[in-house]
């Protein structure tokens, strides 16, 4: 069972948040080439280890967040709102 | 009929009564169901799994094999339920189980017979798999039915069940898993930090197994009553008995199932732990020779038990069988308590001097270097068969030795499945012969019997170390705690003993009945894998888990496979660990609280006129409204017609409606949607239509302009939820400098679409402080007003395609309101409509809704790709140029008319050449949407057909093979009616 301290609500379950994707990727220039796009929209890197990713706090106070999770221990180290960096890079296995 | 009442045990004296296959029988308070079928001498309690083998009470406790039963009848029956951890209760329904006519004289036991003789069929390993592979129809009409009735167990009630469940959240600092010497210890050290504790154990006693010692004021007996009577008296302290913990989950999280069985059933307990201990013991392993599966062959600890807590002699004539030094204890307690110990028979080859001379004192016959090669017996043991085991594990000539009670122990087992949750393997240990974890999760601490630890005084310092460490880490101080006077050594000087070397079923899963036979044949069948073993065998697949049949099951393979128990390794254990009911893990979410209902301010109108609902997402929308005798396709084709004629209105509130307010929301909006809408002027609405960043239409709807700053958009009623996250992510996440706000007005606002050519005139006397003459209020136009001192708006939009009104008022008011309409309306004819004539009249102007834009369609898939905007960027845009969404080969939207007008289309109904559709034919498209057109008088459909456009006139059909439907149609423009949307501009 997950829980995620929302910075606005506190700490909750994850059941009234929603996954929301891969934190790290970069959203394309609107005339960016077709294969930016589709590697923005398709490819996922499948880490092993800590991962970058959002979270909607959708039964809450619905403020998205940037959450670093270890996909091999559910450990959350760090959570920001979108525009926050991690204070470390994480390390990514892949 | 061996089993009897020997003495009171710890049990109340309080007798009260059950009812056992319809026989009322007597048992005390605090009985388990087994040990009262003992106390009552019955000791054939349910048939096996697949051999209907005779089977009775093999334990006292959650590893239990054999005695299965169930409780209750009707709607409330509990099948499997496992004898050893059900307390009986006055008036108690009890049934024994797979068995046919009864559990003495079973019918199906054939089986058990066909099993010896055919080796390989037909429940030998495997069965599942490859017995049956002829015939595919034969499965049908003979095996499946007859499997069936043959293998399984208990009957599941068909009925819904009427009790209550419960869920518990709890939040602690300290969760302890098991209530035995260790982790009552724990507690007791934790409970003087001043910390939360809570503590668990999966029996209604305390105790673990001090409980197998006897009761009358030993020291162990009094140190057990002492600790809980402290842990009791200290507020910080949550005992939980009865409670099994089933599984730990991320986060320090354990999931725990309390039966209660009073008012609620069952609680789930869901504790949020900051640190836990594993207290959950070891258990005893069975010795695997012919016939260990009869009633009276037990584990020695249970026996034990039996004994000492409830009073019940589980036989006249004990015989323990061992390979070491704990099932001694066994025969002691009943030698004690004068009851006849006709011998020990143990595998070593040199037992201690000590228990040999124990023996020797009380005149019990140890045969050492012995193993018991069968029991035998009618129904339960009356005798075994006993022969020397030699240095070359090849056994002599056999005696028989008389026995009505058979106790052996294998060795022990520790409770790792609670350490080993979360990922972390299990590794075998040489001297223990079981697997342990070695490493701990973070925040964990595994101690005593769980942990390998059989010692009392060992288990107790190990536990009250952990806990002081826990409580250490969150800043306070854990306690000393007192041993007991007495120590239990816990030395076993065990002999690994993993099979007796001699032929017959000899069981290891007793409860699935797989014998030392099936592993052996999994293995000449090349089953490499434990885990495939498992598979293919079903070991450790039963209610049990395997508990006591793993370790005995490993080493087996790895004797086949000529490798150590470490190379061949062991499973990985997954949650539940015991059985577990749904109704405790719904809890109070069932029915409504699981899915509740949404409600729109019209709804009890609705209701009170005899409206037929229809489930849309948590809505139920009035589907028609039917006048007397009317069926569906009635009601729906008046209804619609009524529409095109006079005036009819429809609760549309479920749309959602989302505010979107800012100095950017102009923007905003032209970046989401695919057309513009910077450029529509104050009070106007505009159909908008999003795509999901990969180009798929994602949702429509009409969104309007109330100021320069402030939009009012409105979605599906089914894609309400998922446009407003996506604003959101693409305010916070993308373009976090747009000043917009955006936030759902949906339950804000009571939502009417108005329609029909009298529309116009029935609101202007509806409402005349508005005026609704086509110069103030054109197509698209926004009006404001206010009636009665409610706010509306009012948009003129339309779905049906006639002049039609959408009125927004104040959610409080929406049924004030819509009752008006309805009495102004009267002069006019008005009737209310449901969702089934709207969609009548969508399709038959070819608009689309979920059926058509099902997130796989593109613009021109449904011919828009003439509503996105050149002029700028969208989302979707980039992706929408993918070759695969611009292939000219994809199927587009057409209308399909029906050529014999009174010929129903099928929704889902295939588009094909040729008058019989076959397997393999050249598929042309589908039917998407379906109805009975008033004005067409026909059958009419939208699908998507490949080269649509370019086939209008041509005729196909549309068939539905599953049902033998083949309809002719022609196809035609998707706009059936008024395509030159005449009527919604007048
Ligand atoms: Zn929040």
């Amino acid at each position: 069972m997950l829980r995620i301290k929302c910075p606005y609500c506190g700490t909750r379950e994850h059941t009234e948040f929603t996954y929301g994707e891969d934190a790290k990727r970069i959203l394309p220039d609107t005339d960016a080439s077709l294969d930016v796009w589709n590697t923005y929209v398709f490819a996922r890197h499948n880490v092993a280890g800590e991962h970058l990713e959002y979270w909607q706090h959708t039964l809450g106070c619905r403020a998205w967040l940037k959450v670093q999770r270890n996909t091999l221990t559910h450990t959350i180290s760090w959570i920001g709102l979108p525009q926050d960096t991690p204070p470390q890079p994480e390390e990514e296995c892949s | 009929m061996s089993g009897f009442r020997h003495h009171r045990g710890r049990l109340a004296e309080d007798e009260i009564g059950f009812s056992y296959n319809g026989r009322i029988l007597p048992a005390r308070v605090g009985d388990t169901v087994a040990s009262a079928l003992l106390a009552n001498g019955i000791e054939v309690i349910g048939r096996s799994f697949k051999y209907h083998r005779p089977r009775g009470v093999t334990s006292c406790g959650a590893e239990e094999t054999g005695a299965l039963v169930t409780i209750g009848s009707g709607a409330a029956a509990e099948p499997n339920v496992r004898a050893t951890m059900q307390l009986v209760t006055a008036g108690m329904q009890v049934s024994s189980q797979n068995c046919w006519p009864s559990a003495q004289f079973d019918l199906l036991a054939i089986n058990n017979l066909v099993g010896s003789i055919l080796p390989g069929s037909p429940f030998a390993a495997g069965f599942y798999y490859k017995t049956f592979m002829w015939p595919a129809r034969l499965w049908y009409q003979f095996y499946e039915p007859s499997i069936r009735r043959a293998a399984g167990m208990g009957k599941v009630p068909t009925q819904a069940d009427g009790d209550v469940y419960d869920r518990v959240n709890s939040f602690c600092d300290l969760a302890i898993v098991g209530g035995g010497a260790a982790g009552l210890s724990a507690a007791l050290s934790a409970s003087q930090s001043g910390l939360r504790v809570v503590l668990m154990d999966e029996h209604a006693s305390l105790g673990g197994q001090l409980l197998n010692a006897p009761a009358q004021q030993t020291a162990l007996d009094q140190w057990r009553l002492d600790t809980i009577a402290a842990l009791s008296a200290a507020d910080n302290v949550i005992l939980l008995p009865n409670t099994i913990c089933w599984g730990r989950f991320d986060g320090n999280t354990l999931a725990a199932h309390e039966m209660v069985d009073s008012k609620v059933r069952h609680n789930y307990h869901k504790i949020h732990a900051k640190k836990i201990i594993i207290a959950s013991g070891a258990i005893e392993r069975p010795l695997v020779f012919a016939n260990n599966d009869k009633p009276g062959v037990m584990l020695a600890s249970g026996v034990r038990k039996l004994l000492n807590h409830y009073g019940v002699a589980a036989g006249k004539k004990l015989l323990v069988f061992t390979n070491n030094d704990s099932a001694y204890q066994t025969a002691f307690d009943y030698h004690e308590q004068g009851i006849q110990v006709s011998a020990v028979i143990d595998s070593r080859q040199q037992p201690s001097e000590q228990l040999l001379t124990a023996c020797a004192e009380r005149g019990i016959p140890v045969h050492r270097q012995s193993v018991v090669i069968k029991a035998k017996g009618w129904h339960g043991v009356r005798s075994v068969l006993v022969a020397h085991l030699g240095a070359d594990g090849v056994v002599g000539p056999s005696n028989s030795v008389a026995c009505d009670l058979v106790a052996h122990s294998g060795g022990w087992t520790p409770q790792v499945q609670m350490a080993s949750h979360g990922g972390r393997p299990p590794v075998y240990n040489q001297q223990l012969t079981a697997f342990v974890v070695d490493q701990q999760a973070a925040d964990t601490w595994s101690v005593g019997g769980a942990q390998g630890e059989l010692g009392l005084y060992a288990a107790i310092d190990q536990a009250v170390a952990a806990a002081q460490a826990a409580c250490q880490q969150l800043n306070s101080h854990g306690g000393d705690v007192v041993k007991p006077t007495q120590d239990c050594s816990g030395e076993l000087n065990i002999e690994p003993l993993w099979r007796v070397p001699a032929k017959g079923k000899q069981f290891i899963d007793i409860q699935h009945d797989v014998t030392s036979a099936d592993i052996r044949q999994s293995h000449i069948e090349g089953f490499v894998s434990v885990e495939h073993m498992k598979r293919y065998t079903t070991l450790g697949m039963a209610n049990d888990q395997g508990r006591t049949a793993n370790v005995n099951a490993l080493a087996l393979m790895a004797q086949c496979q000529g490798q150590s128990i470490e190379a061949t390794g062991t499973t990985r254990f997954r949650p539940p660990i015991a059985p577990v009911s749904l109704g405790g893990i719904g809890g109070r979410e069932v029915g409504q609280h699981v899915r509740p209902l949404r409600r729109t301010p019209m709804q009890d109108w609705h209701e009170r006129q005899g409206a037929v609902f229809v489930e849309t997402g948590l809505f139920r929308r009035a589907q028609y409204y039917p006048l007397t005798s009317e069926t569906i396709d009635e009601a729906y084709v008046r209804e619609a017609a009524h529409v095109r004629t006079k005036v009819a209105i429809c609760d549309v509130s479920s749309l959602g409606k989302i505010e979107v307010v800012g100095p950017d929301a102009a923007e905003f909006l032209d970046r989401i949607y695919i057309n513009m809408f910077s450029t529509l002027p104050i009070n106007k609405a505009r159909y908008g239509i999003m795509l999901r960043e990969d180009g798929h239409i994602f949702d429509d709807g009409t969104t309007s302009r109330l100021a320069d700053d402030r939009y009012f958009m409105t979605t599906t009623t089914a894609q309400a939820g998922p446009v407003l996250s996506h604003l959101e992510r693409c305010l916070e996440i993308d373009w976090p400098e747009l000043r917009v706000r955006v936030s759902s007005v949906s339950e804000r606002w009571a939502a009417m679409a108005v329609a029909g050519p009298q529309s116009r005139a029935t609101l202007q006397m509806a409402f005349p402080d508005i005026d609704f003459s086509n110069q103030a209020l054109p197509f698209m136009g926004v009006v404001h007003g206010e009636f009665q001192g409610t706010q509306l708006r009012i948009l003129r939009i339309s779905f049906s395609g006639e002049m039609a009104y959408e009125v927004y008022t104040e959610a409080h008011y929406g049924e004030q309101v819509w009752q008006h309409i309805m009495a102004v309306g009267q002069t006019h004819e008005i009737i209310a409509y449901g969702l089934e004539a709207m969609g009548a009249l969508r399709i038959e102007k070819g608009h689309v809704t979920g059926a058509e834009l099902d997130g796989r369609t593109t613009l021109a898939d449904v011919n828009m790709q003439g509503m996105a905007s050149k002029k700028k960027w969208f989302v979707g845009q980039n992706l929408l140029q993918r070759q695969g969404m611009q292939d000219a080969n994809r199927p587009c939207l057409v209308g399909l008319q029906a050529v014999d007008p009174q010929q129903a289309i099928m929704a889902g109904s295939i588009l094909v050449t040729a008058a019989n559709a076959t397997v393999g034919c050249d598929k042309q498209g589908w039917v998407s949407s379906m109805t009975y057109s008033p004005a067409l008088n026909s059958y009419i459909a939208l699908g998507f057909l490949r080269d649509g456009h370019q086939r209008y006139g041509e005729k196909l059909y549309a068939s539905y093979p599953l049902q033998g439907i083949n309809v002719a149609v022609e196809v035609v423009s998707q706009h059936f009616y008024d395509p030159d949307n005449k009527r919604v501009k007048g």
